[in-house]
């Protein structure tokens, strides 16, 4: 009895008690943060490989409707004062997009270890829309964590990346496709 | 002496400094070094990615390169990237096709950071394709 209350009086300890206290909250602090960051990167790396993916994948013109509608000595004239037909956009052949947007984003995965994240696994397209003018691509990965916190237990996130895609006409002269400047 | 000895005054900063410093800096050295790496991989990336648009999208073979390596050059400065930073990097280049500069020719563009003093090195590559239409 008189040591419990001799040990309930005593201040000895107390500073370790503290110190420790704070440095566990410290460590999980420092887990949780290491683990975020590792993700953010792991994102960052699929977006641009999702960015290059859609780039590859709406430079395939649709030479058919490119080359469709009527081209006249009137529409000329307009087109040089301005007040030509609207431009509609450079249409793009979708199914070729798509595929090759899904060779991109394969040989991504082939590629070597610094093209992307270590913790990026199953890497997959998770939804492609093309509306004929531009491509939008969804694309998923499992990232996983480099530390796995023992309260949380939550060894691997899912993350996603969304990019949409157009072409713009290259200001210049190109008189029959000759590209003069 | 013994009175001294006995009296427990300055216990709590002994104690304090005994137990803290042994446990805090280790963990202080630990973040520093991540953030460091996690920085310096960020831009690689960064500088990878803009460089290998720079190389695709440039005029001709000739200026590829150049653009690429101006591209870099102020995208580091823009990114905050030190003198002793910009003597750290190497850029490779890696084409698939010969020469490199081809209608949908695959472009791997790689930044690496040699090893520091508090770093080590950083590696990151970023790959583009050239235009149909180049």
């Amino acid at each position: 009895m008189e040591l419990i209350a001799r040990l309930r009086r005593e201040e000895r300890g107390s500073i370790s008690l503290i110190v420790l206290t704070f440095f566990l909250i410290s460590v999980i602090t420092s887990l949780v943060i290491t683990d975020v960051a590792a993700v953010a990167i792991a994102k960052r790396s699929l977006t641009q490989a999702t960015e290059a993916a859609a780039q590859r994948g709406v430079r395939n013109l649709n030479r058919d409707a490119y080359y469709s509608g009527e081209f006249d000595q009137s529409t000329m004239v307009g087109n040089i004062f301005g007040v030509g037909p609207k431009d509609p956009g450079i249409p793009i052949d979708c199914s070729k997009a798509l595929g090759d947007a899904e060779g991109a984003l394969a040989d991504w995965g082939r590629g070597p270890r610094s093209l992307r994240r270590i913790e990026l696994v199953d890497i997959a397209i998770r939804d492609i829309q093309c509306d004929g003018f531009g491509i939008q691509l969804i694309t998923s990965a499992t990232a996983q964590l480099p530390i796995v916190i023992p309260l949380l237990k939550i060894d691997k996130v899912l993350i996603t990346s969304r990019v949409s895609t157009t072409n713009t006409r290259k200001g210049g002269f190109s008189p029959f496709g000759i590209r003069v400047f | 002496m013994i009175a001294l000895l006995k009296s427990e005054r300055g216990s709590a900063s002994v104690e304090f400094v005994a137990l803290a410093l042994p446990l805090f800096i280790p963990l202080i050295i630990f973040l520093q070094q991540f953030a460091g790496v996690s920085a310096e991989e960020d831009i690689a990336r960064t500088l990878a990615r803009e460089g290998a648009r720079a190389y695709v999208l440039s005029a001709d073979r000739l200026s590829a390169e150049e653009d690429m390596n101006n591209v870099i050059r102020v995208a580091g400065e823009k990114l905050g990237l030190s003198a002793e930073q910009f003597e750290r990097m190497a850029i490779g280049l890696e084409c698939s096709n010969n020469p490199c500069h081809s209608p949908n020719g695959r472009v791997q563009v790689t930044i690496h950071f040699s090893a520091s003093k508090q770093i080590p090195a950083v590696t990151a590559t970023a790959q583009e394709y050239f235009s149909p239409w180049s």
